[in-house]
C-alpha cells in the first residue's frame, strides 16, 4: 500500500515541508524539497528516521567538552547513545576533532570532539 | 604607566561578527598588525561556543556544522592571518568624538589592567543578550531556578551542570526549543512550553526536532502568570491569554516544577554604543546604520551582526560583518 508522509525538514532553517510517498521500504515520490540534503533527509525520515546528537563529555580532570555524533544515528537509539556519552570519562588531552567513542553503541557513528 | 595601543581598526567583540569583520578588513588590505579584536571571554567564538547543536554553516561553508565547529573555522582563519586579539578584556567605554579624530576605547583586562586603544575606525560586534525576567512582568517571589534559556545553555553545555529536573519554558524562541531537547536528553522533564503569541517564534525545524520528537507539550496564547516558591521555584501558574495578551480568568493551571526557562527574545547589546552617542533605532534596539556599509551615525564607527539587528542565522551574521569590515578598510584607507 502506498503511504504518504508530510515531513518538516530539519536540515536547515528553511524548514521545508516535504511530502514523501512510499510503499514499505521503497520511496515512490518526494516533493517540496529545495535541495539534495532535503531529499535525503525526508526519504530517510519516512522509512527509517535518524538524528544527529550533540552533547558533552566530562574529562578525568573535570573539564567539560562538547561532542557530536559523526553522522546521524537511528532515532530509536538516541537515548542509548546518550547513555554511553554520559557514562564515558574522556582522557584529559582530547582535542578538537578527536574521536572519543568509536562506533558508539555499536553503530556506524563515532563520538567526536567539537569543543575546546 | 598608561597602557596605550594604536591600531587602524579596533573590533569590539570576538564572536562570529567580530572575527568575520576583522578578516574582511584584512582581506581588503589592512595589515593584520593594524587590527585588534577585543573579546571579554577567555577565548574567541562568542555565543557559538555554547550552541553545540548542528545547523550552522550551510550557506557559508556548504556543510552542516555545530556552533563550536563554525567558530573553530573562523578562529583558525584569524590565527592564520595573524590578526591580534585580546581576550579577557572588557570594553567599558567608547569615545567616537566627532568622527574626525581617533576613536578611544577604554578596556579592562585581567592580564594587562586598564588599556586604552586608539583606532581610526571601530567595528561594533558585541552581539545581543536575552530579554531578562525583569523585562517581563511575572508576579511572584524571586526564587532560584529562573534562567534565560541561554544561561541554562551555558550551564549545561559549557559548565556541565543541570539547572533543574522539572522544567517549564516561557517563550518559543529557538534557544528555548533547543534547550527543551537538550535538557530532555540529559534526563530532565520538560512539562510545558508556553508561548504568549498565537504563533511559534522559533523555526519549524526546531519545533519538529526539539519538541515534537520528544512529545513536549507546546501551548500557544498561553503564559506564566505567577511563580511560586520562596528559596527555589516550586511551581508556576500558567493561563491562556486573549488577543490583548491578558490572562483569561478561569484558565489558570498550576504546574509543579523546579525550573523556569525564559526564551522571550533577543536585544542587541548596545550599552557602549548608546553611551558613545550613536543613534539607536528604537524598534530594533540596534544602531541606525546605512545598509550599504554598516556605518553608524558616527563616521568611522561601524556595526555588524546581532548588535546591529538580531539575525536568525549565523551565516548571515558573517555576511553582514564582511560588509562592515570591508567598509572599515575603505574608511581607514581614506
Amino acid at each position: 500500500m502506498v503511504e504518504e508522509k508530510k515531513i518538516t525538514c530539519v536540515i536547515c532553517p528553511n524548514s521545508c515541508v516535504v511530502t514523501v510517498k512510499y510503499e514499505g521500504e521503497n520511496i515512490i515520490e518526494v516533493t517540496g524539497h529545495n535541495c539534495k540534503r532535503g531529499l535525503k533527509y525526508a526519504s530517510a525520515e519516512a522509512i527509517h528516521p535518524v538524528r544527529s546528537i550533540s552533547s558533552t563529555v566530562r574529562c578525568a580532570d573535570g573539564r567539560v567538552v562538547a561532542v557530536k555524533t559523526s553522522q546521524p544515528v537511528p532515532k530509536e537509539n538516541v537515548y542509548d547513545v546518550m547513555w554511553e556519552i554520559n557514562h564515558f570519562t574522556a582522557p584529559n588531552d582530547i582535542e578538537f576533532g578527536d574521536v572519543v567513542i568509536p562506533h558508539v553503541f555499536g553503530l556506524e557513528a563515532d563520538v567526536v570532539v567539537i569543543g575546546g | 604607566m598608561e597602557n596605550v595601543r594604536e591600531v587602524k581598526i579596533a573590533v569590539i567583540g570576538g564572536g562570529p561578527a567580530g572575527m568575520s569583520a576583522a578578516l574582511a578588513a584584512y582581506e581588503n588590505g589592512v595589515a593584520a598588525k593594524d587590527i585588534l579584536i577585543i573579546e571579554r571571554e577567555e577565548s574567541l567564538g562568542g555565543i557559538l561556543k555554547q550552541c553545540i547543536h548542528s545547523g550552522f554553516g550551510l550557506h557559508r561553508f556548504k556543510e552542516e556544522l555545530t556552533g563550536p565547529e563554525y567558530a573553530h573555522r573562523y578562529v583558525e582563519m584569524v590565527k592564520e592571518a595573524k590578526i591580534p586579539y585580546l581576550c579577557n578584556a572588557m570594553v567599558l567605554e567608547l569615545n567616537g568624538g566627532d568622527g574626525k579624530e581617533k576613536k578611544t576605547i577604554k578596556a579592562t583586562s585581567s592580564v594587562e589592567g586598564i588599556i586604552t586603544v586608539k583606532a581610526d575606525a571601530v567595528i561594533l560586534a558585541m552581539g545581543c543578550r536575552e530579554r531578562p525576567r525583569g523585562a517581563l512582568t511575572i508576579a511572584g517571589e524571586r526564587p532560584a531556578g529562573i534562567y534565560t534559556a541561554g544561561t541554562a545553555q551555558k550551564y549545561v553545555n559549557i559548565m556541565g551542570y543541570m539547572p533543574g529536573k522539572k522544567v517549564v519554558i516561557l517563550g518559543s524562541g529557538d534557544i528555548g526549543l533547543i534547550m527543551a531537547r537538550r535538557m530532555t536528553l540529559e534526563g530532565a522533564q520538560v512539562l510545558q512550553i508556553c508561548e504568549i503569541a498565537p504563533k511559534i517564534s522559533g523555526l519549524a525545524r526546531n519545533v519538529q526536532q526539539c519538541v515534537s520528537d520528544f512529545g513536549i507539550p507546546l501551548r500557544l496564547s498561553c503564559t506564566v502568570v505567577k511563580v511560586h516558591g520562596r528559596e527555589r521555584v516550586e511551581g508556576v501558574t500558567i493561563a491562556d491569554v486573549d488577543e490583548d495578551f491578558n490572562p483569561k480568568p478561569g484558565t489558570e493551571r498550576y504546574l509543579a516544577c523546579d525550573t523556569l526557562l525564559l526564551s522571550c527574545g533577543l536585544i542587541p547589546e548596545n550599552d557602549l554604543s548608546r553611551a558613545a552617542g550613536i543613534d539607536i533605532d528604537p524598534r530594533t534596539n540596534g544602531a541606525v546604520c546605512s545598509e550599504e556599509d554598516d556605518q553608524t551615525s558616527i563616521p568611522g564607527i561601524f556595526a555588524c551582526g546581532n548588535v546591529r539587528k538580531v539575525f536568525d542565522l549565523v551565516d548571515n551574521v558573517s555576511k553582514d560583518a564582511v560588509v562592515a569590515g570591508t567598509a572599515a578598510a575603505e574608511y581607514v584607507r581614506g
